[in-house]
């Protein structure tokens, strides 16, 4: 368990030095494994979702813990599905920002409703975040490596809220994550003021 | 680049070859020994009879190999996900549908004047890497599914089924 704590820390601390609000620029992303697996790691607010939904499912305990980063990258493959095909989806940056407000505000909150309803919010906010992805999926690169890179990535930042959501077991832990939940949620409000 | 070395470096660097024996792998090691006895014999000997078909005859099927690929790929993640213990006969009809594409898909370039103990050793190296690929990683499924419920292999067999998903969409966007 500390090994697990230790891990979780040092993945929090790799996740909060990565650079911020480039996820959507729409350019200059060359394509292959490299690219893929940067491009959720270069938007903050990507990051704080996915970290959220971590941290979400950690509180919510099994198997919970497990279902959401389940369910999320296979939703997210039909938002990327729409975005690839060019299926116009409204308000993408919109429900993106939405998604870390919300998942923020349920960790915050310490909100446990019932499973189905956990895993339709966080798969209608998954719908977003793949067509953000799949919309800048690179034609000319290998298409396959790129997919790799950002499922792994997005992956990845759900385990690094798991590992951190695994600190409610202790009462300042609950505090701390729940704390993480309430900035997640205000980094959301910033993306979507546009203050990010 | 021909030999050995050059042979069993190419599953590792085409992605649609590692995508399925990673899923493949997964579903392998979900599923349990008692699909192994059947199913790694079935890999080598339908792998080697892809490569020589396609290598001294010709590929005699006009299908997009990527495309079954990926559609393997994306079938036997899905069932990792689902992780429900399933009959013999599926996983093996994977196994050597995967198998007999990626013999098929195996055709290095062909120089003029390259002697063909080259060529040969090049199959030879990729064959052999992929079926060490496919039993390592169905050694390391089978010891991860034994951890937190099973919940590893699960994830991992998601992130594949997204990967696969996406990719075919791309192809398929491509082709309206």
């Amino acid at each position: 368990m500390r090994f697990i704590t230790s891990a979780g820390l040092l993945l929090a601390l790799f996740v909060g030095t990565t650079s911020v609000a480039f996820a959507h620029t729409g350019g200059g992303i060359g394509g292959g494994f490299a690219s893929g697996f940067t491009h959720p790691l270069n938007g903050l607010d990507h990051i704080a979702a996915m970290v959220a939904v971590g941290l979400w499912g950690a509180f919510l305990g099994r198997p919970a813990i497990w279902l959401l980063p389940v369910v999320f990258p296979l939703v997210m493959t039909f938002g990327g599905a729409m975005g690839i095909m060019g299926i116009p989806v409204p308000a993408v940056e919109t429900g993106i920002a939405v998604s870390a407000i919300v998942l923020g505000l349920m960790v915050a909150l310490a909100a446990k409703p019932p499973l189905w309803v956990a895993a339709v919010l966080v798969g209608v906010f998954a719908i977003f975040h793949g067509y953000a992805h799949g919309a800048e999926l690179p034609q000319a690169a290998n298409p396959l490596a790129y997919s790799v890179g950002f499922v792994v990535a997005t992956g990845l930042l759900h385990l690094c809220g798991i590992a951190v959501g695994l600190l409610v077991q202790w009462s300042a832990g609950h505090v701390a994550v729940r704390a993480g939940g309430a900035v997640i949620s205000l980094i959301g409000v910033a993306f979507l003021l546009g203050l990010l | 680049m021909y030999g050995l070395v050059a042979g069993a470096l190419h599953p590792l660097l085409t992605p649609a070859h590692l995508i399925v024996l990673v899923a493949l792998g997964l579903l392998l090691g979900q599923q349990g020994v008692r699909h192994w006895t059947l199913d790694f014999p079935s890999f080598a000997v339908t792998l080697v009879a892809g490569l020589l078909l396609s290598n001294v005859y010709g590929n005699p099927f006009p299908f997009d190999n990527n495309l079954i690929l990926l559609a393997v790929a994306l079938l036997a993640g899905l069932l990792a996900v689902v992780a429900y213990p399933l009959p013999r006969w599926l996983v093996w009809l994977l196994v050597v549908k995967a198998s007999t594409v990626i013999g098929l898909d195996t055709v290095p370039t062909v120089l003029p004047g390259i002697a063909a103990h080259k060529i040969y050793l090049t199959l030879a190296g990729s064959a052999l890497s992929s079926c060490a690929l496919l039993l390592g990683l169905s050694v390391f499924s089978f010891y991860l599914s034994k951890l937190w419920e099973g919940i590893a292999v699960r994830v991992l067999g998601s992130w594949v089924t997204a990967s696969a998903v996406l990719t075919l969409a791309l192809r398929f966007a491509h082709k309206t």
